[in-house]
């Protein structure tokens, strides 16, 4: 009886005490602490995430643009702990490579220009910024 | 290290955090005090759930960033700056809110649409409920799900960056409600999910109630709030159904006429083989 009044109590601080550890996780609390290269969440508000990794000038250059990845809730079956932001950038990237004139079967924009015209193969041939207007 | 040694970790790290915290409460507050932590198809449960970390997570939220850029498309630009004006906390009201409505219903219809429940019956499938079954779902159910959840965020343009602790609360707590868990916490079921409510959604019957998974509120607004003072008989369904992880991943997505035809033709070579060795 003594026994379980000692377990009980431990058993729920114990509970309560990881659930909230999970949420001090994902929302980036711990990132000081945990993670060296990238911050876990986005912490500006226009999607940045915290670089502090050595990158070639391409990946900075890729990096510096705005990602439109999107915090996601979830349905009840899928809590995960690993960040997707670092899944899902380089998947869309990697078949909008693969696939770059895919964006046009709908109306709508789904990269910003920048990245747009990155994608674009001619643009990788040719530098059109650099081509004078007649 | 590699993509796929990251995910491993990932995996490995989230399976022993979720023992760490379920675990305990499972032995400690047991809703089915026979329930071993080994039960009957845990392995098909933990299949499940490396095969959300390792597959399909990266394909669902794939499909939903793919979906979310589509909708910054369509949405009038003046309706996005129409909600902008409005505070931030009445936009995290309204995206709760609406959120919840459209899970509501969504997973009411998930249970009444025989298209719907072929797949989300592979979550019902689960005839013991715990932290583990929570994670029985088909990828096609999660983006379903995950999409109906996120819709008015879409069409707002909310970033939920600003809800973040709320995300990962609902999260986990979502994974709780499944749990073999029975914690009475008083009044406070009426604003939060728990899992003697939750259980009940599981019980055999196909349209047992409870369909809210965070906050049962929408149940008792459209009178489909159950909560006997005992936990159910019986999980599961009625209906046949694979115990395998491919033959349920499979099932939902064949024809009903080929996996009949499918079912033939491995009976029939069983028995032959049958014939053969006797």
């Amino acid at each position: 009886m003594k026994y379980a009044k000692i377990i009980k109590p431990l058993t729920l601080m114990m509970f309560f005490c990881l659930v909230a550890v999970f949420i001090i996780y994902r929302t980036g609390g711990l990132n000081k602490y945990i993670l060296k290269k990238e911050a876990a969440m986005q912490t500006s508000p226009n999607g940045g995430t915290l670089k502090t990794a050595k990158l070639d000038s391409l990946l900075k250059l890729r990096k510096s643009i705005p990602p439109k990845k999107k915090h996601i809730l979830y349905s009840s079956k899928s809590a995960i702990m690993v960040d997707e932001s670092q899944i899902i950038p380089d998947s869309l990237e990697k078949s909008y490579r693969l696939t770059p004139y895919r964006r046009h079967y709908d109306s709508t924009q789904i990269f910003y220009p920048l990245r747009q015209r990155k994608l674009m193969p001619d643009t990788t041939k040719k530098d059109t910024l650099k081509i004078k207007k007649p | 290290m590699t993509r796929i040694a990251e995910l491993l970790l990932a995996a490995a790290i989230s399976i022993i955090f979720l023992l760490l915290v379920f675990v305990p409460m499972e032995k400690v507050f047991p809703a089915k005090k026979g329930q071993k932590i080994f039960r009957r198809h845990w392995v098909l449960d933990l299949c499940y759930l490396l095969g959300q970390y390792l597959l399909w997570s990266g394909l669902v939220l794939w499909v939903l960033n793919y979906f979310s850029f589509w909708m910054d498309g369509l949405v009038p630009a003046k309706f996005r700056a129409l909600v902008k004006s409005q505070p931030v906390w009445l936009q995290a009201v309204e995206v709760l809110f609406f959120s919840d409505l459209l899970i509501y219903w969504g997973h009411r219809l998930q249970h009444k649409v025989d298209f719907l429940w072929r797949f989300h019956k592979v979550h019902h499938s689960s005839e013991h409920l715990d932290w583990l079954a929570a994670h029985r779902e088909h990828p096609l159910d999660s983006i379903y799900t995950i999409g109906l959840i996120n819709l008015p965020a879409f069409v707002m343009g909310f970033q939920l960056e600003a809800l973040a602790a709320i995300v990962a609360f609902r999260g986990i707590w979502d994974i709780y409600i499944h749990s073999n868990v029975r914690l009475p916490i008083g009044p406070l079921k009426m604003l939060i999910g728990s899992p003697e409510l939750h259980h009940w959604h599981h019980d055999i019957e196909r349209d047992a109630g409870n369909y809210a998974n965070i906050s049962p509120i929408m149940d008792k607004l459209f009178g489909t709030y159950v909560c006997p003072p005992q936990e159910p008989e019986q999980y599961g369904i009625k209906e046949d159904f694979p115990k395998t992880y491919v033959g349920q991943m499979l099932k939902p997505v064949v024809p009903g006429w080929l996996w009949k035809k499918l079912g033939e033709k491995r009976k029939a070579g069983t028995s032959t083989k049958i014939e053969i060795s006797s």
